[in-house]
């Protein structure tokens, strides 16, 4: 039994211009001790998907049909109360920006200590200290009481995702979604983060579901990636047969879009993402791909090739 | 300073330092204050006790400012009189802060329908001229130096909670916020201590240019005889009182006429100073 389970997910954003189709049925799963990427352009949900998964959806999204099991439990029919428990405590979250992720009227020990004795009521500051002290050497933070003395703009962003990280893994959360956390740092801060993670998730056997629009963090992170277009899954592997047989048109183009050093040529992506505000009926990359059918015009099912997860026309008779 | 500033503090005080509105007004409010707080000290009278064989007479040494129809010392009164603008002000700005600031921030937090149906209540306290609103409470909850209050309080609300809930708003998207939710916060422990301290840097500005307008509302209100009452030194229900002596006593209002004056000044004058300073849209 997966650790986290998502199925058949749909969100809709009610938005002045009409309805928008953030996520189309789209189902993904989570086993205990792996690292999952979600993959996919801006506006291809996955960060919908972050959202929904810990119920932090804006008031104007609305769930239209679907499962979150965590642990066997269905999320969305839990009270806000029980989910205040969750979150933090068993699911944690990290964020894009880390400069604007921390509250700056807090110290840092006010923040974590306050993170750690609101999921563990009998604890004292003193433990709660010494577990925030523990955490920040964890993430490598040199002098670790100093930093907790520090107000958040006293900080490099760096710093701050570190202390971000520390705090999230405070009470040990079976699952971490990291929701593009190395996007805003440059690019020697992003590789320590990620050997951070990567670090850090085999010590205590945690779940990870590592949102970018990066393929090749992905890469370098995961024990297999999901590929997210238009609000659905388009394809689902090990990350290391993704790269060794290309399945999906949309995955292949994306590999493709990626400048090498011997190419020295950019080639974007022919063509946008298609308008969210119309329910697509077909495969929604159909305008942009080289193999185009007839039958793209029909929502294309789940196949299975090899293992592997993937929505697409194209591998029909493989799949059967 | 030993105190111990972070840098950003010290350069806000230099640049409130150097600014020529902020220099001005702080120490006309700063004696405002002061004399309110040390009135008793400084008075050589009694100014509610009059010596009706002394009425009505021009500034001497013995009263510097003269005396009412009552043989009443107005240097007494006007000095008395700081102590009673002070703490209608204050306390009045204070209630309309205490009450502006929960109202703004329900309205903002929740969002969606309840925002809407709160700050329809707002625009139409906000279409009356502020004067009028403090007249309405004013002649609702009767005379006296606590409806006075009251009545700043009222008619300051609106603007308070329009500029907490716009304030409470831009900080609820910030991500700060958002990692909150996502530790397990609950929604009250979000409201006050994430999303409210961060709100209240355009609170503080207007609170301080408010409580100049509100010394002169009250003054207003007590002159129309809605406010405070004689024989409670009060510069606008002493320039109400002065009104029969206009010619033959004018120690009677203009003496607490400058005061009301300057110190109105003062406050705007610091406010101006703050807005110019801590607004981050006005360059120098």
């Amino acid at each position: 039994m997966p650790l986290l389970e998502v199925r058949g997910f749909s969100v809709t954003y009610r938005t002045d211009e009409g309805e928008v189709y953030a996520l189309d049925n789209a189902s993904l799963s989570v086993e205990k001790g792996e690292i999952v990427s979600l993959v996919g352009e801006s506006g291809s949900g996955k960060s919908t998907m972050a959202h929904a998964i810990m119920r932090l959806l804006t008031p104007y999204a609305r769930i239209d049909n679907g499962e979150v099991l965590f642990k066997d439990r269905n999320l969305l029919a839990l009270s806000e109360d029980e989910m205040n428990k969750i979150r933090g405590d068993e699911i944690s979250m990290i964020f894009q920006e880390p400069n604007t992720a921390l509250n700056p009227v807090f110290k840092i020990k006010d923040f974590m200590t306050d993170v750690y004795i609101t999921h563990n009521p009998g604890a004292t500051k003193k433990e709660a200290l010494e577990r925030a002290v523990q955490l920040l050497r964890e993430v490598r933070i040199p002098s670790p009481e100093k930093v907790l003395d520090r107000y958040p703009h006293e900080l490099s962003g760096g710093m701050k995702q570190r202390v971000l990280i520390a705090t999230s893994l405070l009470n040990n959360p079976d699952l971490l979604i990291a929701d593009e956390p190395t996007s805003a740092l440059d690019v020697s801060v992003q590789a320590q983060i990620i050997a951070l993670l990567r670090r850090l998730q085999e010590k205590n056997n945690m779940s990870v579901l590592f949102i970018t629009h990066n393929l090749a963090v992905a890469a370098q992170i995961s024990d297999r990636i999901i590929v997210m277009y238009a609000g659905r899954i388009m394809e689902d592997a090990p990350v290391e047969d993704i790269f060794a047989r290309l399945l999906h048109p949309y995955t292949k183009m994306l590999l493709e879009a990626i400048p090498s050093l011997e190419s020295r040529e950019l080639k974007p992506l022919p063509g946008t993402i298609p308008d969210l505000r119309e329910k697509i009926s077909g495969c929604p990359f159909m305008d942009r791909c080289p193999y185009k059918m007839d039958k793209c015009r029909e929502r294309p099912p789940e196949k299975r090739v090899d293992g592997r997860r993937v929505y697409c026309w194209l591998y029909e008779e493989e799949g059967a | 300073m030993v105190l111990n500033m972070s840098p950003q503090t010290r350069l806000l005080l230099r640049k409130l330092w150097r600014n020529r509105s902020f220099k001005i007004g702080f120490p006309i409010v700063l004696a405002f204050i002061i004399l309110g707080l040390i009135a008793p000290l400084i008075t050589p009278y009694n100014p509610v006790k009059g010596n009706l064989s002394e009425a009505l007479q021009p500034p001497s040494s013995k009263h510097w400012f003269g005396t009412d129809q009552l043989g009443r010392d107005i240097f007494s009164r006007t000095i008395y009189g700081a102590r009673i603008s002070l703490i209608v002000a204050f306390a009045g700005i204070l209630l309309a802060v205490i009450a502006g600031v929960l109202y703004g921030a329900a309205s903002g937090y929740a969002g969606c329908n309840v925002d809407e149906a709160l700050m329809r209540i707002i625009d139409i306290l906000l279409a009356f001229p502020d004067i009028l609103l403090a007249i309405l409470v004013a002649a609702i909850v009767g005379p006296g130096l606590l409806n006075v209050i009251i009545a700043v309080g009222a008619y300051n609300f609106p603007q308070f909670a329009r500029i907490t809930r716009g304030a409470v708003l831009a900080v609820k998207e910030l991500e700060y916020v958002e990692a909150a939710e996502a530790i397990g916060e609950s929604s009250f422990s979000i409201l006050f201590r994430y999303i409210l301290p961060n709100s209240m840097y355009p609170v503080v500005v207007h609170g301080t240019l408010r409580t100049g307008a509100s010394i002169l509302t009250a003054a207003a209100l007590s002159f129309l005889g809605l406010g405070v009452q004689s024989p409670t030194p009060e510069w606008g229900a002493m320039i109400n009182e002065a009104m029969k002596y206009l010619d033959i006593a004018p120690q009677m209002w203009i003496f607490p006429g400058i005061f009301l004056t300057v110190t109105v000044l003062g406050f705007n004058l610091m406010g101006d100073g703050l807005n110019d300073v801590l607004n981050p849209k006005i360059k120098e």
